[in-house]
């Protein structure tokens, strides 16, 4: 497990601090090869790989960046699924239509028979393996360390108490990906309790955590508390509040905790990413 | 206290899983005609009962709650058997399809006795920026309010699209139901009532329902726009924004960010420019499932039944929402006078 991976939201316009920031760095790297550049600087840097969201554009991104000699080695961490193309999917033909399209529209000729079988016998547990075939297909099997699960999805199965779900994810992308499964959350405690009856061990775990306490639900105490009482791999993300903390701040705090090692930063600039492995190589051994 | 999800949907789905979290809730239980998620449910071992039918949950065991969560045109014939158990509601927006049938559920809720806590889901109200927008107006710092524009985009029908809502007789109308609900109950909100509404709607994509509304709100003293369109290909999820130009200062709001301006200094903030972000005004919930905002709401659904108190978007509250949804969608240029209900509610809080 790497201790930098390089974040994309800002890839893809995601800012929690400011949408209008976010508009402008989704414009900028909405050339792939300036996404390639700030990859191949945060590899200089001592980042061991990036998160990449299964946005539509992943599969040209995946692309770029076999052909790079630079990235080779670069790790991809996969989150999927991405949630926004399947909320606004979910809104134009409700919750069916969008199982439907998933199967007839996106599984493509090699995993049609798989998805659509499970789909005729109303058996949801394949459904979840078809779909997370689906989502891993534009990924082309790249330098795949870990597959999380998304927030948006870990948190919805969290609040309905559907246990299994995280169990199937678990044994599937392990089995399947020979990858390390990992799980989204903007819920910890209840994130760590849930996988704990799961009899999920010592699961990887990414959720907000920064001295501001933003997105630590239920308190950042809860969140700290467990982060103490270990028992899971925390890769910590949202440190900075998105560039709303002075980084020397974010990082002395983070530093208070000795078990956590591992950071998701989604730096844009060189000056940035130089920072930033300093700080983690500091504050994060 | 045991709660009933009527409707199994996007919505459904989010206000089962956040109330499941909720101390105070016993059981869930889920009514969902679809044979396809309830087979879903069944898969993953989901801890509720599900009912295929309204009636069989309703005799099933003693419930104390709902949510419809259903398509628009469901909703007040759905909302109707519910109040002959008097049971307390929650009604996912926008209230019902059109004036009429709101007007109807307004009238079945007054006839309910006892009265049970009727919300409905206008989770905007309780976003960070958009309170702190609220106590700016409230407390005068903008001093007299000159104009605003409120504008409400998102990038959800790019093309012909065949769901519920694009259909008319199911659901009444496209974007003036969906975002248009939102957006008119944040200006109803933070301005209120205007006095004259004048709008249009047009289609871009769908056949049967309208894709971009404007519309102009004319209040005593000042005047706003309203424009919403769910076809917006450069934005990347729905997007509120409302700028207000005042006599003592000025400001723009989105749900992310608030910017303004001020003459004079007011509370913690200066004279001249202050900003404030979400990460600076967000505020931790028990637990989060696609936004504080939503948990926040049923909270103060279940904190209103648990302490019988007054809750937002009552009846009245969202009957005045659709009065100035039909008159946009009605006005077809021309101006509407619009008749305000009355809220007996709101003077119980006074």
């Amino acid at each position: 497990m790497d201790q930098f991976i390089l974040g994309d939201n800002q890839f893809f316009g995601v800012n929690h601090h400011s949408r209008s920031t976010g508009a402008d760095k989704a414009r900028r790297f909405s050339k792939t090869s300036e996404i390639i550049e700030v990859m191949c600087a945060a590899k200089r840097h001592g980042a061991g790989g990036v998160m990449l969201s299964a946005h539509d554009r992943v599969k040209e991104i995946i692309q770029a960046m076999r052909s790079e000699p630079e990235l080779t080695n670069f790790n991809v961490y996969a989150n999927i699924p991405y949630l926004m193309k399947y909320v606004q999917k979910s809104t134009q033909a409700g919750l069916i239509g969008l199982v439907k399209d998933m199967v007839i529209g996106q599984a493509g000729p090699k995993r049609l028979y798989h998805a659509a079988r499970a789909y005729l016998k109303k058996d949801f547990r394949q459904l979840l393996c078809a779909g997370i075939d689906i989502e891993m297909a534009a990924y082309q099997h790249f330098n795949i360390k870990a597959i999380f699960l998304h927030n948006g999805i870990v948190d919805l199965v969290l609040g309905l108490g559907l246990v299994d779900v995280l169990h199937d994810f678990d044994n599937y992308v392990r089995n399947e990906y020979q990858a390390i499964p990992g799980y989204g959350t903007l819920n910890l405690p209840l994130c760590v309790e849930t996988l704990k009856k799961a009899g999920i061990l010592e699961p990887l775990i990414m959720a907000p955590f920064n001295h501001k306490g933003f997105h630590m639900n239920p308190s950042r105490l809860a969140n700290e508390q467990i982060l103490v009482e270990g028992g899971f791999k925390l890769l910590a993300m949202n440190v900075m509040v998105s560039g709303g903390s002075d980084p020397q701040i974010a990082f002395e705090y983070l530093g208070r905790f000795p078990t956590l090692k591992n950071v998701i930063i989604g730096a844009s600039s060189e000056n940035h990413l130089a920072q930033n492995a300093r700080l983690i190589k500091e504050y994060c051994r | 206290m045991n709660a009933l999800i009527i409707g199994f949907g996007k919505m459904g789905m989010l206000h089962a899983a956040t109330l499941n979290t909720f101390s105070e809730i016993k059981n869930i239980m889920i009514c969902e005609p679809s044979h396809l998620i309830q087979s879903g449910l069944k898969n993953f071992n989901a801890p509720f009962l599900i009912f295929d039918d309204l009636e069989k949950a309703l005799a099933s065991q003693k419930i104390d709650m709902a949510v419809i969560a259903t398509p628009t045109s469901s909703h007040m014939s759905i909302f109707r058997r519910l109040m002959q158990n008097s049971l307390h509601t929650f009604i996912e927006k926008p209230m019902a399809s059109n004036v009429e049938e709101a007007s109807q559920c307004l009238d079945i809720w007054q006839k309910t006795n006892p009265q049970p806590k009727v919300m409905v889901g206008h989770c905007l109200r309780y976003t960070p920026t958009f309170q702190l927008v609220k106590k700016i107006l409230d407390e005068n710092a903008l001093g007299q309010i000159l104009s605003f524009t409120a504008e409400m985009y998102s990038p959800d029908v790019l093309k012909k699209t065949k769901g519920w809502r694009f259909k008319k007789g199911l659901i009444g109308g496209g974007v003036l139901l969906d975002l248009g609900s939102h957006l008119v109950d944040m200006v109803q909100y933070l301005f209120g009532m205007p006095s004259n509404v004048n709008g249009h709607v047009e289609a871009i994509f769908s056949a049967h329902v309208e894709d971009v509304f404007e519309a102009h709100f004319d209040y005593a003293n000042f005047g706003g726009e309203v424009t919403a369109s769910w076809s917006k290909p450069e934005v990347r999820k729905a997007t509120l924004s409302i700028k207000i130009q005042g006599s003592a200062g000025d400001l723009v709001v989105l749900d992310d960010w608030v910017e303004f301006n001020l003459k004079e200094p007011w509370g913690d903030y200066v004279a001249g420019r202050n900003t404030c972000s979400i990460t600076q005004l967000e505020t931790h919930v028990p637990f989060d499932l696609a936004g504080p905002m939503y948990t926040r709401q049923l909270k103060d659904w279940t904190d209103s039944i648990l302490g019988n108190q007054i809750c937002q978007n009552d009846l009245y509250t969202n009957m005045n929402n659709m009065v100035l949804i039909e008159a946009i969608r009605e006005s077809k240029r021309l101006p509407i006078k619009i008749q305000e209900i009355p809220n007996p509610l709101l003077e119980v809080i006074v």
